[in-house]
């Protein structure tokens, strides 16, 4: 798992539950580069990629789904801790939804 | 030249090939190719002398040097050498100041003029020389000074055909993404002629008083060729010569960083179809290379060594 290096990974942020829907922004502009997904902001021109499990969340969330229902799928495909997952790809959902990369509802 | 009848008629004193493209043209342009069409066709792109207000009426965007309007309208403004006013890829009028140096509007016209046209076409030109190998185009890329000429005259005195120098344009419309045609003569540093084996005796300079000059004893490729691969210069002093292929977001990052006159694209609305084209090239199998080159032409022949057998390597 490419971000689970930070120190309060362990505590799940408020802002995101088990029932937060997760949905690609309609900001970024996105393609796929030798499997990697590349995408640029459209309000901001700004480029930026996604690391394997960042592209792999990307994939997933279309059609956008719950943040249970993603964990779970991501559970079933690596093999980590359900909980260790859950408190990684908050982290890294936090920092998308800070860029606008995703959007939490 | 003594003007014909109908070139007093227009008003166009001279007529050049830019890739396909006729350009009609009332400044003279040595940088550009003379036109080897037919004498009657119509020109693609027209350059004229004549009056360019100062600001664009109900500018989109206005930044130090230039403002836009849509994606068909651009205004170059630069004190000291004059305004220039761009339409619609095809139109280019020039408002030269007084006392203007005419080699400084020129090199205006060929430079960053010649890539906003090429922007407003719908095209995508990146600061590059472009050699051919084994039939397709590599693009040599990089800032001014990082050794693109240099580099790309290296490759021509082993064999290779030049393709363009300093705009390289990239058509991603095509059935495979391709390189089209540029000027054929290169622009060479004395330090590099000295490496080369070239006398500089004869050759015209590129601005007076400065050591490089204008080299045109190569013909050159005049038709477009697949792109193969675009090779991003780095030229430092004490750095190690080395290249290495990048990918995904390094590979779309640094061929950003290569587009010429990237921040006028922009203003002009071509930010999606940039991101689009780009990322078309890489999904193309384009292959994409960061080369570091010292700064030393001793080192030209190891870098165009590696280069070629770096592009050996199964895409």
């Amino acid at each position: 798992m490419a971000a689970g290096s930070n120190e309060n990974s362990t505590e799940t942020p408020h802002l995101i539950a088990d029932v937060t829907v997760i949905s690609r922004s309609p900001a970024v502009l996105t393609a796929e580069v030798s499997g990697e997904i590349v995408m640029m902001s459209i309000e901001r021109g700004s480029y930026f990629g996604l690391d394997d499990i960042g592209s792999d969340i990307w994939k997933r969330i279309e059609p956008p789904c719950t943040f249970a229902a993603l964990i779970d799928g991501l559970a079933a495909a690596y093999d980590a801790e359900r909980a260790t997952i859950a408190a990684d790809v908050c982290v890294l959902l936090d920092r998308m939804a800070a860029q606008d990369v995703v959007r939490l509802a | 030249m003594i003007p014909t009848a109908q070139h007093r008629r227009r008003g166009m004193n001279h007529a050049y090939r830019l890739a396909a493209l006729k350009i009609e043209s009332d400044l003279e342009l040595p940088d550009l190719q003379p036109w080897d069409g037919p004498a009657n066709s119509e020109g693609d792109i027209t350059f004229r002398l004549g009056t360019v207000p100062a600001q664009l009426e109900a500018p989109d965007r206005v930044e130090a040097i230039f403002q836009t309007r849509g994606h068909d309208e651009y205004l170059l403004a630069l004190p000291g050498t004059g305004r220039i006013l761009v339409r619609h890829g095809r139109e280019v009028t020039v408002d030269a100041e007084r006392g203007a140096d005419p080699v400084s509007t020129r090199s205006l016209l060929t430079g960053p003029i010649q890539a906003v046209l090429w922007h407003q076409r719908g095209l995508l030109p990146l600061h590059a020389n472009a050699v051919v190998i084994d039939g397709q185009a590599v693009a040599l890329a990089g800032n001014s000074a990082a050794g693109k000429s240099a580099l790309a005259a290296t490759l021509v005195q082993l064999g290779h055909e030049t393709l363009t120098d300093d705009i390289c344009v990239i058509d991603v419309d095509a059935p495979r993404v391709t390189a089209l045609p540029g000027v054929a003569r290169l622009r060479l540093w004395r330090d590099t002629l000295d490496m080369l084996g070239i006398a500089p005796d004869g050759l015209n300079p590129v601005l007076s008083g400065k050591e490089k000059f204008f080299v045109d004893r190569w013909s050159g490729c005049s038709a477009p060729r697949e792109l193969a691969a675009v090779v991003v210069l780095v030229r430092r002093t004490n750095i190690p010569l080395a290249i290495g292929r990048l990918s995904g977001i390094a590979a779309v990052g640094a061929l950003r960083d290569m587009i010429h006159t990237r921040r006028p694209a922009s203003a002009l609305g071509r930010d999606v179809q940039i991101f689009a084209a780009l990322t078309k090239m890489l999904a193309s199998g384009v292959t994409i290379w960061r080369l570091h080159l010292p700064d030393n032409p001793a080192c030209l022949p190891d870098a165009a060594a590696k280069v070629l057998h770096a592009l050996e390597e199964p895409r």
